[in-house]
This record gives C-alpha cells, sequence and structure tokens, in this order.
C-alpha cells in the first residue's frame, strides 16, 4: 500500500464515517469502542504503523515511574519519540498556570536488530526550557561503534551500521549532555534499506527448449533430416511447408527455470547464425491459449485486483474449459454498454454479438436518458444525466466477457458471446414493464431459437410479479438459465427477479468467502459468489475487496474507458452466469433443471466439500472448476489443481502455508512433475514434488521470508509447477506476501484527548473537556460524558456545543499536547480541524482520527502552506488552585489513565 | 423519470441546468447558483454515484493534499480533472455526500445558494433524490457526492439543507 493509499484508508475510516455521527447519524463505523449509552462522544484514535514511544518520557515519570533500568526493546523498523534530560526542574509559569516539574532522565537506551548499511536517524526538538545537544551512540554490547552529537535543533543527525559490522542485535543510546530537558524522535527509513528487489516478468513466455524454425531452400521432411545440422536441434513437428517446431538438444542445462529461458535464447540465437536457417524464434505461449491469468490485471503485482476470480477457482475452469465460453451468448440486462455498436469498450467490443438482434434497448420513455425516448436498437449506455455514473452494465459485461487481449483484465467466459440488452435507463432505474418485455423478448419467437443461453439480471427491488415469473418460467422451458443479484439490503426480504422460481439467486462474499456486509440473504439464496466489499480486506492483499471490471470514466471532459473496482451483487452474479457459460460450452445441454440439481447435489460448491444449504451462502460458494469439471462429463483430461489457489503470507497472518495439489479430471490418474519453482526473493520453497514424481497427489510448503519484504507493501508471485499429463501443463498458484508492522504493539504515549473551544482567545484555545487513554491493542479508546449539571463538573464532562477535538501526548510533561516532538490527532484530520458538534440526548459516536509523530506543518516542504505560526500545542486543564473544585478527587493527568 | 424518483427535498428546485447534463458531453459542472444581483456564490463542479466517501455528510477541501486523499478513495469515479482545475486558492472545495446507498438511483446535486450576513454564512440548498420504492434498480453499492465550489475567502460558515433533517455545517 502506498502512502498515498494508506493516507486515503485512514481519511476514509476516519473522516467520513464520522462524518455521519456528527450530524446525529449515531452509527457506529465499527470496531470496539465504549457503549453508547449514557455517552456524549466516544471513538478510536488509530496510531500510524511502527509507532513507539519511550518508555520513561517525563509524562510517565511524572506518575511515579522511575526511569527504565534496562534498555528499551524495538523492532527493525519504527519512529519513536523520546525524552531525555540530565537533570529535574520546573518550567517556567505560563499564563495563570504555574509551571510544571520535569524529571531527570539523562540516558534513554534501545534495543534493536539491525542490518548492514541500517540508518538510524535522530530529530531534537528543544522544550520551553531552550536548547542542548543530544548524543546519538551506536554500541556493540559496550564496544562504541559510532558516536554523533547534535549541533542545532533543526538538523537531523544519523548513526549507520557500517559494512564491517554484521547484522544482529544493537544498542542505541541518546543522551542528554546540557542543562535543559529534551525531545527527540528517533527513527529508521525502510527507503534507505538495500534489500529493494524487483523481479521482472517477461513480456511474452515462451516455452523452454523449443523454437520454430524457418528453413531455407526446404524440399521435404526427409532431405531436411539429411542436410539439418540435427545435433543442434530434434525435430518436433511440422507447422507449414519449412517451417518446424523444434526440440533443443536433450543435454542442454536446465538446473532452474531462470537458467532454462536463458540457455533457451542463447540456442535460438545460435540457430538464427546457421546459414540453413532463415530463422529461428521462441515458441511464444500464443494468446489464443491464454486465459484471463494472462491479464495484468489479474497477473501484475501492482495492479493485479482480480482476487475474485482465485476465490471461484476459476483457474482451474479455465484448464477445462479451455474455449473460455465459446459459443454460449450471454445475455446481459441492465444498462447497456459503453460505446456504440461496432465500437464497444474494448475489453468487450470482440464478444459482443454482431450484429445485434433489433430492439436491444428497452428502456422506455419515462428512464430514458440516451437522447431517443423510448425503446429502440441501440443499447449504448449514454452514462447518467444526474450524477457520472460507472457504466454499469459494462462493468457486469466485463466480468462475464471481457476479452484476453494483454490489457486491463478478462472475463470468466472470456471468449463468450455477449448480448447487451438494456433495460435500466438514468441512474440506473427501471420498470418492471421494460423487464418483462426483454424477457419475452430474449426468449425468442415461438418458432425459433431463444436470443440467448443466459441471461444475467443484476438488478433488482422489485416485488413478485406474476408476469414476470410467468416469463421466466416460459424462457426457462425454452432452456434459458436465469441468474439475478439477490440485492443490498442486508435483509432477508426476498429480492425480485432473484427470488423467482427458477432463477438463481446469488448472494456475495468478500475476499475471504464471508458474506459481504450489505448482501441480502434468505432460504431463497441459491448460491454465493464474489461481490466485493470495499469495508473488508478479507484476502489480506493490502487492497479494499473490490470487484474490479471495464468501466468508463469521465477524463478531460470526455468518457474515457477504464476499469474501476466496484462491490454488490451486481457484482456476483456475473461470476455464476459466466460459470454457467463455461459449463455450457463444455455441455450445451445443460439446461436450469440440470444445474440445479448439480447445485443441490454438491456438484458445484465447496470444492472437495459438500455443502449444507445456509441462508447467507445458498448451497455455498461457487467453485468454477468444479463447475466445469462436473458439466464436462468424461471427457476431461487430468489438470493439477491447487488448493487453497492462492496462498497469502504475512507477518500479522500465517508465515507459512502449505499447498495440496490433486489431480482434477473424470478419471484422474497420474501426473508427471516436471519442476516446481519459486522466484521471489521473499518467498522460500520449504518442500515440494521433484522432477519426476508421479502420482495424483503433491504438497507443498512454502515461507515468508519478511526480511526481504517492505514494510507494509503486499508482494505477489507464483509458485510454478509443470506437470505431464496429457500433455506438458503448467500450474500457477499465485502467492500474496506481506510483512505487517505489529499493530498490537504500536504505542505512541499516553494520550489525553481534549474538547476545545473552536474559537481561540488570542493564539490559545481553551479546553472544555479532557479525558486520557493508554494504548490498546495499537489503538486509543475515548469517551465523554454528557454534562449532567451536576457541580463540580468531571473533567470527561461535556457541555451541548461546537468543539474541535483533538488528542496527543505531553511527554516533556509541560501541559500541553501536540507541540514537535510529541504525537497529535486532530480530527477528522491533522491540519484540517473541523468541529464536532455535541447535542443533548445525541450521543456522537463511532469518531476516528489517526495519531502521529509527524503533521502536515512538519512535513510540508514549503514553510508557511499550513502555518501556525503561534500555535504552542492545546492545553492541558490544570488544577485551579484558587477554585477549590478537586475535579471528583482526580488529578486531571490521571483521568483515564486507567484506561 | 423524474416521477421514478421521490425528491426527498421538499420544494427545492432542481438547478436547470443539470438536467441534460450528459457526461457524454462532458457536462458535469454547472453555472454559478447566485442570489439576485449579487457575486456568484457556489458553483457545481462535479457529481458522481461513486464518490467512495461512506458517511453522508461534509468534506472540506482547501488544500491540494486533501483532494488527492479524496481521490484516492476505493470505488470511486469522479471526473478528476475537473476537481484538480479549480485554483483552491481563489476557490475551496465543498463535497457533500450522500453516503453509502445500497442501489442506484441516488443521487444529490446542487438546488440553490444564498449568503447571509454580508456574505459571510453560505446557505446551500441540496435536491437529493432516490429511486420510489418497487423501482427496479441496479445492485451496486453507490456513494452519491456532489461538488461545490464556494469562494476561497469570505466565508464564516457554510450551512448545507437538505440531506440531514437538520442543516450540516462547516465553520471556516
Amino acid at each position: 500500500m502506498t502512502a498515498n493509499s494508506r493516507a486515503a484508508t485512514v481519511f476514509r475510516y476516519s473522516v467520513l464515517a464520522v462524518v455521519a455521527s456528527l450530524y446525529g447519524c449515531g452509527g457506529s463505523s465499527g470496531g470496539s469502542e465504549p457503549a453508547s449509552a449514557n455517552i456524549a462522544l466516544s471513538g478510536i484514535i488509530d496510531i500510524e504503523t511502527g509507532t513507539r514511544v519511550d518508555a520513561d518520557d517525563a509524562d510517565t515519570l511524572a506518575l511515579s515511574a522511575s526511569p527504565l533500568g534496562s534498555p528499551q526493546l524495538l523492532p527493525q523498523e519504527f519512529i519513536l519519540a523520546g525524552y531525555v534530560s540530565i537533570s529535574d526542574g520546573t518550567y517556567p509559569d505560563r499564563d495563570e498556570f504555574p509551571g510544571n516539574n520535569y524529571p531527570a532522565d539523562p540516558v534513554d537506551t534501545f534495543s534493536m536488530t539491525l542490518r548492514e548499511g541500517q540508518n538510524v536517524y535522530l530529530q531534537p526538538f528543544s522544550t520551553n526550557q531552550g536548547f542542548s545537544p543530544l548524543i546519538l551512540s551506536l554500541l556493540s554490547g559496550s564496544r562504541v561503534i559510532e558516536t554523533v552529537a547534535t549541533n542545532n535543533q533543526v538538523d537531523p543527525i544519523r548513526v549507520s551500521l557500517p559494512d564491517t559490522e554484521t547484522a544482529g542485535a544493537y544498542t542505541l543510546q541518546v543522551r542528554a549532555v546540557g542543562a535543559a530537558p529534551m525531545l527527540y524522535i528517533l527513527s529508521t527509513s525502510a527507503a534507505d534499506s538495500a534489500h529493494a528487489m524487483a523481479f521482472e516478468w517477461p513480456d511474452h513466455d515462451f516455452v523452454d527448449a523449443e523454437a520454430i524454425v524457418v528453413l531455407k531452400a526446404y524440399k521435404d521432411s526427409v532431405s531436411m533430416r539429411s542436410t539439418m545440422p540435427l545435433h543442434l536441434m530434434e525435430p518436433k513437428q511440422e507447422l507449414a511447408s519449412g517451417v518446424w517446431l523444434m526440440k533443443a538438444p536433450s543435454q542442454m542445462a536446465r538446473s532452474s527455470q531462470a537458467q532454462s529461458k536463458e540457455s533457451t535464447l542463447a540456442w535460438i540465437r545460435t540457430l538464427n547464425r546457421r546459414p540453413e536457417i532463415a530463422s529461428a524464434t521462441p515458441n511464444y505461449k500464443m494468446r489464443a491459449m491464454q486465459t484471463p491469468l494472462d491479464e495484468p490485471l489479474y497477473n501484475s503485482p501492482s495492479v493485479g485486483q482480480q482476487w475474485h476470480y482465485e476465490l471461484l477457482n476459476a483457474p482451474i475452469a479455465w484448464q477445462i474449459a479451455p474455449g473460455g465460453g465459446s459459443g454460449v451468448t450471454l445475455a446481459v440486462m441492465d444498462t447497456g454498454l459503453f460505446g456504440a455498436p461496432g465500437n464497444w469498450h474494448s475489453e468487450l467490443n470482440a464478444n459482443v454479438v454482431q450484429p445485434l438482434p433489433e430492439g436491444t434497448d428497452f428502456v422506455s420513455e419515462e428512464f430514458d436518458n440516451d437522447g431517443v425516448p423510448g425503446p429502440d436498437n441501440n443499447p449504448s449506455d449514454p452514462g447518467n444525466v444526474v450524477g457520472s455514473g460507472v457504466s454499469h452494465g459494462t462493468h457486469v459485461a466485463g466480468t462475464i466477457a471481457a476479452a484476453v487481449n494483454g490489457a486491463g483484465g478478462a472475463g470468466i467466459a472470456y471468449k463468450s458471446s455477449l448480448l447487451p440488452v438494456r433495460v435500466l435507463g438514468e441512474g440506473g432505474t427501471g420498470s418492471s414493464a421494460d423487464l418483462l418485455a426483454a424477457l419475452r423478448w430474449v426468449a425468442g419467437p415461438s418458432d425459433g431459437e431463444p436470443l440467448a443461453e443466459i441471461v444475467n439480471l443484476s438488478l433488482g427491488g422489485l416485488p413478485f410479479l406474476q408476469q414476470l415469473q410467468d416469463a421466466i418460467s416460459y424462457g426457462t422451458s425454452r432452456g434459458i438459465v436465469f441468474v439475478a443479484a439477490a440485492g443490498n439490503s442486508a435483509s432477508t426480504l426476498a429480492s425480485y427477479p432473484a427470488a423467482f422460481d427458477k432463477v438463481f439467486a446469488v448472494s456475495a462474499v468478500d475476499g475471504a468467502g464471508v458474506l459481504a456486509s450489505y448482501s441480502n440473504y434468505g432460504d431463497w439464496i441459491d448460491v454465493a459468489a464474489p461481490g466485493g466489499d470495499a469495508s473488508r480486506d478479507g484476502n489480506a492483499d493490502g487492497r479494499s475487496d473490490l470487484v474490479s471490471s471495464s468501466s468508463a470514466a469521465l477524463v478531460n471532459g470526455t468518457v474515457q474507458e477504464t476499469y474501476i473496482g466496484l462491490q454488490g451483487t451486481s457484482m456476483a452474479a456475473p461470476h455464476v452466469s459466466a460459470v454457467f457459460a463455461l459449463m455450457k460450452s463444455l455441455n450445451p445441454a445443460l439446461n436450469y433443471e440440470q444445474l440445479n440439481n448439480m447445485l443441490m447435489t454438491g456438484k458445484l460448491t465447496c470444492g472437495s466439500e459438500t455443502c449444507p444449504k445456509s441462508t447467507e451462502l445458498g448451497w455455498g460458494l461457487l467453485d468454477a472448476g468444479k463447475s466445469a469439471l462436473a458439466a464436462a462429463g468424461a471427457t476431461v483430461s487430468d489438470f493439477l489443481t491447487a488448493s487453497p489457489s492462492i496462498v497469502s503470507l504475512s507477518t500479522e497472518g500465517e508465515l507459512s502455508a502449505s499447498v495440496s495439489l490433486s489431480v482434477y479430471g473424470s478419471a484422474p490418474g497420474d501426473i508427471i512433475i516436471e519442476s516446481v519453482s519459486v522466484v521471489a526473493p521473499w518467498l522460500r520453497l520449504d518442500s515440494a514434488p521433484v522432477s519426476g514424481d508421479s502420482g495424483t497427489d503433491f504438497g507443498i510448503s512454502v515461507t515468508l521470508l519478511p526480511e526481504a519484504l517492505e514494510a507494509g507493501i503486499s508482494e505477489r508471485t507464483n509458485i510454478v509447477v509443470e506437470y505431464r499429463s496429457d500433455e506438458l501443463r503448467r500450474l500457477e498458484i499465485p502467492v500474496i506476501g506481506q510483512r505487517v508492522t505489529d499493530q498490537q504493539a504500536r504505542d505512541a504515549g499516553r494520550h489525553f484527548v481534549l474538547l476545545v473551544d473552536p474559537e481561540p482567545t488570542g493564539d490559545r484555545y481553551t479546553t472544555v473537556a479532557q479525558t486520557s487513554a493508554v494504548a490498546e491493542n495499537g489503538q486509543y479508546q475515548f469517551s465523554f460524558l454528557p454534562d449532567d449539571g451536576e457541580m463540580p463538573r468531571m473533567l470527561n464532562e461535556v457541555p451541548p456545543g461546537d468543539y474541535i477535538l483533538v488528542a496527543g501526548t505531553d511527554l516533556d510533561n509541560d501541559g500541553l499536547i501536540c507541540h514537535a516532538g510529541e504525537a497529535c490527532a486532530e480530527y477528522p484530520v491533522a491540519g484540517l480541524r473541523e468541529e464536532i458538534t455535541i447535542r443533548q440526548g445525541d450521543p456522537v459516536t463511532g469518531v476516528r482520527m489517526t495519531t502521529s509523530y509527524s503533521r502536515p506543518s512538519i512535513s510540508a516542504a514549503t514553510p508557511g502552506v499550513l502555518p501556525r505560526p503561534a500555535f504552542i500545542g492545546y492545553r492541558l486543564i490544570q488544577q485551579q488552585p484558587e477554585s477549590g473544585e478537586d475535579n471528583g478527587g482526580t488529578a486531571p493527568k490521571t483521568i483515564g489513565a486507567e484506561r | 423519470m423524474i416521477a421514478a424518483y421521490r425528491k426527498v427535498l421538499a420544494g427545492l428546485p432542481l438547478v436547470s441546468l443539470l438536467v441534460g447534463c450528459v457526461w457524454l458531453v462532458g457536462c458535469a459542472s454547472s453555472e454559478p447558483v447566485k442570489k439576485e444581483s449579487s457575486a456568484p456564490m457556489a458553483r457545481q463542479v462535479t457529481q458522481s454515484a461513486h464518490c467512495g466517501l461512506t458517511g453522508p455528510g461534509l468534506a472540506y477541501v482547501h488544500t491540494s493534499e486533501r483532494l488527492q486523499e479524496l481521490l484516492e478513495l476505493p470505488a470511486q469515479n469522479m471526473a478528476i480533472q475537473q476537481l484538480r482545475q479549480v485554483d483552491l486558492a481563489k476557490e475551496h472545495l465543498l463535497f457533500v455526500t450522500l453516503g453509502e446507498k445500497p442501489t442506484g438511483g441516488h443521487s444529490v446535486s446542487l438546488g440553490s445558494a444564498e449568503s447571509e450576513q454580508s456574505g459571510n454564512i453560505l446557505r446551500l440548498s441540496m435536491a437529493v433524490r432516490a429511486p420510489v420504492p418497487g423501482t427496479m434498480v441496479s445492485q451496486v453499492i453507490t456513494s452519491p457526492c456532489v461538488v461545490i465550489a464556494v469562494p476561497a475567502t469570505g466565508l464564516l460558515e457554510i450551512r448545507v439543507s437538505g440531506v440531514r433533517e437538520s442543516d450540516l455545517v462547516v465553520k471556516l
């Protein structure tokens, strides 16, 4: 995840979820937080990755703790704020308040593992006592490796593990040498590490040890064998007159996959130098043989997003049904397609039925916005009049039938025929009458054929209408299979057309195969498929679980084709329609009754198991491989399949994984392993079958090597298995690796959470209410109580009004939070304060923000972009010695400290 | 088409030029909405059914960094170019969002704008649409919003009506 996307994620979960609650929504954004009963305001403060805090800062020492006697352990990558002072003392009085005491803590010692060449930086920050130098030392045991002193309070200093030292455990010391107490931030920089290694995928894969050779002066194969240098190549197949598929000599070294590729290229270069040969080229794996696995949107480490295909076990289905659904026509009754007849979205154009039958636009005038009011012959999606859309029908159609073309992604039935039928108009809305007309139309004339074999209906919201049921029953009687989205109301209420008899109702799951938070469910659900869930990352790939497919977006004033991630049962239904298309390409006779029987007898879902029917997933999550096998009957050769079909490893999840390989086939027999390889430096192949092993079941185990990964970044690679059944085949098992900093260890120090008056007095903000919290599982939870009117008012009681919500540490114990060198969070985003309104009897819950040592005013390249020239921090509520109030008998700095 | 919608905000006229503003011709922004005989106070920059903003409310944008945060949200599809063309030194952006909706057919747009207190307070009235129950709709999760450009200086408060039962307020 990039820094920007992290920021965006933080924003998403903090700002906007909370904006809802600010105005009385009252809903929680999830996660655990205090119950809302008798709460005025509550929420959670997240902590940025890698954040740690000095265990004996001044604020901690003020609560009677003693300086640490042993080194504080740190992870390899971190950012830590700390405090040192050579002696104790008292800060000067500020305004009407007496200065706080600061304790002595002359040295902080840390223990951590360092890599060779790894840097550790120290940024000093003065307290209001002025600047004192700091000394940063790197030690191995008692041996000093490097010592650096700060010259001023601006420039950071750095120590580095020299090349003469070996990676391992070292000690860092931060020592105060002047009279004034000092704050500092100590950090590592992952960007400086030398482990960044990129694995470059070849542009075009080719078959090892094979070449296509064009011969000069070719007469026939007999003369060829007598004149050609056969010690350099072995004829395998004559492709055309004078064009031969040649094999390399068997003695060519093949000690690894990479060397095999390189030796093949070297061999081809040798052939090209021979006078008898006009040309020799690699035997490129043909486009025609490619599947959606070869598309960037699926396999690119940077943009690979089609997790939903793996969850569906689609890769094995593509092996069993290499035709990609060719010969099967699917009608997508939706908003139409982006583009125009003959020039549709480039991912779809090749597969759209040509010519289109007449009458493909059924949108009546009331809903129509295509400039030609009422039904017509053009199913183009004009977008929305009000608010830009996402070409809903284009997205749905892409999941079904986007072509394999080396760009973007591809659909599951990537060679099927697509019949766009427009029944939804402005904003994705339409009428039951239009749908009824379309359903009758697609069934075809009574003396003719239906216009499609499968109809996808990613629409809903209709009540039961007998006419629609009749139209569907009639279509089914003519062999049409109907698939519909279950709806997104997260309820059991039957949604039509999905709930009609003889329609496959599809619920949606996220990347972990769990029912999506929005999906409808109930005993009327037939089957589940990936629909995505933006609020989850169920497959731990570092991205929201959206379903990626073809779309269109407004760019530079014109609508252009693109890909986009969406979520909804609209996205789940086309997965089922497309798998049915693959099945019907293998067995055209399959109809609703047969498919339904297969579904109910466990032949289409749940991998090697048989699922009982549930209200959430119906008969279970669709398994495309199993479905294709069921459809193929006795005609399937042996294929190797992996379980799980995708491996996710992370430092916060599983570090190792075992993958079971088993043979798929009508009558599974032994296959022979040719090779098993892994090329990513961050993945270790622990065990695997070796070349020549034969059987029907194999096991592979792999282990994540986190030190070879950049923290927080997901990487992707494949375990490649080459095997021989009826021919040489290849299975690629995607592996996602992620090195996640231990979130539970994040700690930015005790946080004071303040509600302050938005109107400053001069350059000072007045704190109205205050609480505090310590980090638990990498988060702070806080809550304020409504002011009950009783005096004295507790610090954490808040009267109705408008406030700014801030939180931060007071590491130097000067009674101010959020100044440089201390952690700070502002609602909703640091540097971008917005007001929160507290109303009587209207609790605001689910507030979320993130604390950090960095902030816009520090990180901005240009000083003054976000100026707060006189800002010294937010003032904690101090005891008013003259007031006599005891605030419930609790010292302000300990309010909430027990949390 | 209008009859198919339940206009949540009663009594607010839809800005006329939103009708017919089909994206195919690149028309996603409106003319400035202004009070009679006063300077333009607000203009609609763009709308989207997929803003990626999960909660209903307001998001005020006065820096390019903040705008970038909003443009990188998951499940977002907006006219990015039009938003980036706004000169944030002269105009700030206000995202008015309905939050996540379970289907297509929801939208929000700028109805009217007027100023109070010598231009210190800007009142924006929004027109919100939702499909009538029983209407056939696409089953995709949407997050409708509208982005409105407001003057970068001079405003102390923006009050937005029509999205929630009570006004949404941004104090500047």
